[in-house]
């Protein structure tokens, strides 16, 4: 409850710090508390070039949207975005080069494609806590306010569900495509930002159940 | 990368839709446009779908597995990972379908108003969710591919260096030549172009007959601008060709000039490995030796006719009329060492063998029928043959029966009267082992002697099956047990870790069960033939079958046998000995959904055959 307390304390805080209308908006909006079927969620997953936001830079976002426990795949998006400094080593992870990223758009052009989209809307991450870092960092570069808005982290939830099942976790179990074969979704060869928000928004959709 | 980041490309979903029938048919921008416009949605084992209570649209099952059952609750299908169905079309084309997931499932949904635009676009496309699965089936088991040994390019079978004369050559100095070289024919060339053709024939009928001076020249009786082909043409070509001018020898040329000549004996040659002639090539053989050395071959010889587009009835005609051969043979070769039979005597074949059904790696099924007027003594030569006609067999490659259905066995060699006498007790009481026995024993047919006592032994056990509801009731039963592994394509979408490997018998779960409804059916109408294709004809014919459900029940047939064949010679191809597992892993996704289209009507027979015989049961 004093959590509750304390974000709506920061949220109208940083409210007045915001520079960009649509983020001062959403941090106007009433926290959402509904069931699973009638929350939107954004399911979003970001590339990155480091681990540490204070490293790395986004080198691509995409994000899917559910409604009404559908994921709607014509609201989804994806966008490359043109870095400031080069890829280096994450090229190897993400099979982006140099040269890939040059014909991106600027990261103000996709957060500001982003922040409409989620008005009313729950974000869900698979391990929130690396993707927040990133987007907050550049929306208060950008903006002068982070996003505080209800987070779901499939990751955390899984982790949950194992240790009240008192399974050992070992490492590797918790990435995204471990947690989806425990629920019996299929194998997904693709790693982009696209393909991984997706299966992370399949990955929530079977967490319901 | 170029693409609007408001309308991406979302390859996850265009990668998986491609493997789909039938969206693998779209093409590139279709397919994208097509992923961005799914709506995935994860459904709990038990949810059902039905037209009155869910939107209209095409599902297609990502993960799960999904039952399409009728108004009365029959399973009509059973879908997984990559099949997709409408409830709605499905509803209007028998009422009161509806589906049920059975595991929880991942299903991706096309809205209406885009399915029905791809189905106006794309006329593949439609045509799929129009036809029948029966149609589907149908065209799959009609399919010849068009690669054959026929087409194979002629070059090389082209004798080189032909024998060539200038037209001023005199008949005699011809003769002399083709004696020499031993061939029937010579090329009559002037400037090194062809002018002419000259016969064993032509010498004979023109210059012989006509009684022309051994010094006339061959000009008087050439053939002038005879027929020729091109070096690229197919045997098929070359053949047609000479049938239809009636002649024998072909020049080939290549590029104006001449290439070699091709003759009718050369065009025999060449379908030296055709298994057909092995039949030829067997009946000459005087040792189990030499039948055994040309029965290694057969193994690489059912690869490479299975490449060359033969199918799987005609390749078991082949296979079948061989070991008919081999049985023969042995008979033939004993008889030259104990001396002739004491009393008329006909050698049975059971199972595959009688149906003309056999494939690579079958075991003996067989029996002796003797003359009634077979003494002690007699019998006791009847033992000997039997001995070693089972151990040529077994040395052949044809294992001893693991059953004991052998001529070997007392009880399957035996006078007219005795395999009377068995017969009726088999009928009598129907005990799970009778009625196994009855099962092989049902489909016989005279491979050697005289084939009029086997007539008499068949007619008999028609007489004593056709009006016997509980026998019949027995081996329907008896048949029911084993049923296609309509599951297995369940568990074979999910369990794709390669934690289970997911192999059936086909023979057991896919052939036999045809085979034995069919025989059923044969017994309880009368109908004598033993093959399966022939008996569906039959029961057709009475009225059995109503046409569409012979024509299905035979497409079944075809495609699984087909399949099974195409197995065995993909594991000959590979090294491993013929067997009948397959994996369904290993099949291409339209051959596994005409498996599973096979299995489905296997299923609804067999459940047809429960139906009529339940009184009994």
């Amino acid at each position: 409850m004093s959590s509750a307390l304390g974000i709506n304390l920061q949220r109208m805080w940083w409210r007045h710090k915001a520079t960009h209308p649509t983020l001062q908006a959403l941090l106007s909006e009433p926290l959402q508390s509904q069931p699973f079927q009638q929350t939107r969620y954004v399911v979003i997953d970001l590339e990155t070039t480091a681990l540490d936001p204070e490293q790395g830079e986004i080198a691509s976002i995409a994000w899917v949207v559910i409604e009404q426990a559908t994921i709607c795949l014509n609201q989804a998006a994806h966008y490359h975005v043109r870095l400031e400094k080069e890829v280096g080593q994450s090229a190897v992870f993400h099979q982006l080069t140099d040269s890939d990223l040059e014909q991106g758009v600027h990261i103000k052009e996709a957060l500001a494609a982003l922040l409409p989209v989620l008005s009313h809307s729950t974000l869900v991450f698979h391990n929130a806590h690396l993707d927040m870092g990133f987007l907050n960092k550049a929306l208060r570069a950008l903006w002068g306010a982070p996003l505080l808005l209800p987070v779901v982290d499939t990751l955390q939830v899984e982790r949950k569900r194992l240790q009240q099942r008192t399974e050992a976790i070992s490492a590797g179990d918790l990435r995204l495509f471990q947690c989806r074969q425990r629920y019996g979704l299929p194998d997904v060869p693709l790693h982009d930002a696209l393909g991984d928000a997706l299966a992370t928004a399949e990955l929530w959709l079977a967490m319901q159940h | 990368m170029t693409s609007d980041p408001n309308h991406p490309e979302i390859q996850a979903v265009a990668d998986f839709l491609r493997q789909c029938l039938p969206f693998n048919e779209l093409p590139e921008a279709a397919l994208q446009e097509t992923a961005r416009q799914i709506r995935i949605v994860y459904v709990r084992e038990g949810h059902p779908f039905s037209a009155a209570k869910d939107e209209y649209c095409l599902r297609i099952v990502r993960s799960g597995a999904v039952e399409i059952r009728s108004s009365r609750n029959q399973l009509m299908d059973r879908l997984g990972e990559g099949e997709s169905f409408n409830i709605h079309g499905l509803e209007m084309g028998e009422e009161g379908v509806h589906a049920q997931v059975i595991e929880d499932s991942l299903i991706y949904q096309l809205p209406q108003v885009h399915y029905e635009s791809l189905r106006a676009r794309f006329r593949d496309f439609d045509r799929h969710f129009h036809s029948q699965r029966s149609r589907r089936l149908r065209r799959a088991a009609r399919y010849q591919p068009n690669t054959n040994m026929m087409m194979l390019p002629i070059d090389s079978l082209v004798s080189r260096n032909p024998l060539t004369l200038s037209p001023d050559a005199s008949l005699q100095e011809a003769a002399l030549a083709m004696t020499g070289r031993r061939v029937s024919s010579v090329l009559v060339m002037e400037d090194s172009t062809l002018c002419g053709i000259v016969t064993d024939r032509d010498l004979r009928s023109r210059a012989l007959a006509k009684g022309l001076p051994l010094d006339t020249p061959i000009r008087a009786i050439m053939t002038p601008q005879p027929q020729h082909i091109e070096s690229s043409a197919s045997l098929f070509d070359a053949i047609l060709l000479m049938t239809q001018q009636g002649i024998h020898h072909l020049p080939v040329l290549q590029e104006g000039r001449v290439f070699g000549i091709i003759t009718s004996s050369d065009l025999m040659l060449a379908r030296k490995d055709d298994p057909v002639y092995l039949v030829q090539h067997l009946s000459r053989q005087t040792t189990t030796d030499g039948m055994r050395a040309i029965i290694e071959t057969l193994p690489n010889l059912l690869v490479e006719v299975i490449k060359g587009g033969m199918r799987a009835h005609q390749i078991s005609r082949v296979l079948t009329a061989i070991s008919d051969t081999v049985t023969s043979r042995l008979i033939e070769l004993a008889i030259e060492e104990l001396g002739p039979p004491p009393v008329p005597f006909c050698w049975l074949g059971f199972g595959s063998q009688a149906r003309g059904e056999q494939l690579i790696g079958a075991d003996q099924d067989n029996g002796l029928l003797l003359d009634d007027r077979a003494t002690e003594q007699d019998r006791a030569w009847f033992t000997q043959l039997a001995q070693r006609v089972c151990d040529g067999l077994n040395a052949c490659g044809y294992p001893y029966c693991n059953g004991k259905v052998m001529a070997t066995t007392d009880e399957w060699r035996q006078p007219l009267q005795g395999w009377k006498t068995t017969v009726d007790q088999w009928t009598r009481t129907p005990t799970p082992d009778a009625v196994m026995r009855v099962s092989i024993f049902f489909d016989l047919r005279a491979v050697y002697g005289d084939p009029s006592l086997c007539q008499r032994l068949q007619q008999h056990m028609l007489l004593r099956t056709q009006k016997d509801t509980i026998f019949l009731a027995a081996l329907a039963a008896n048949v029911l047990e084993q049923t296609p592994p309509l599951g297995i394509f369940r568990r074979f979408v999910v369990e794709r870790n390669g934690e289970h490997r997911d192999e059936f018998d086909i023979k057991k779960r896919g052939v036999m069960p045809i085979v034995d409804l069919v025989r059923i059916h044969a017994l309880a109408h009368g109908v004598a033939a033993v093959n399966t294709r022939e008996r569906v004809q039959q029961l057709k014919q009475k009225k059995v079958f109503t046409i569409g459900d012979g024509r299905n029940l035979l497409d079944a047939y075809d495609t699984i046998q087909q399949l099974r064949v195409e197995n065995q010679s993909r594991q000959i191809a590979a090294g491993h000995p013929a067997s009948n597992y397959l994996n369904p892993k290993d099949l291409p996704e339209l051959e596994r959904k005409h498996l599973k289209d096979a299995f489905t009507i296997v299923h609804d027979s067999q459940e047809a055959l429960r139906n009529r015989y339940r009184q009994g049961l």
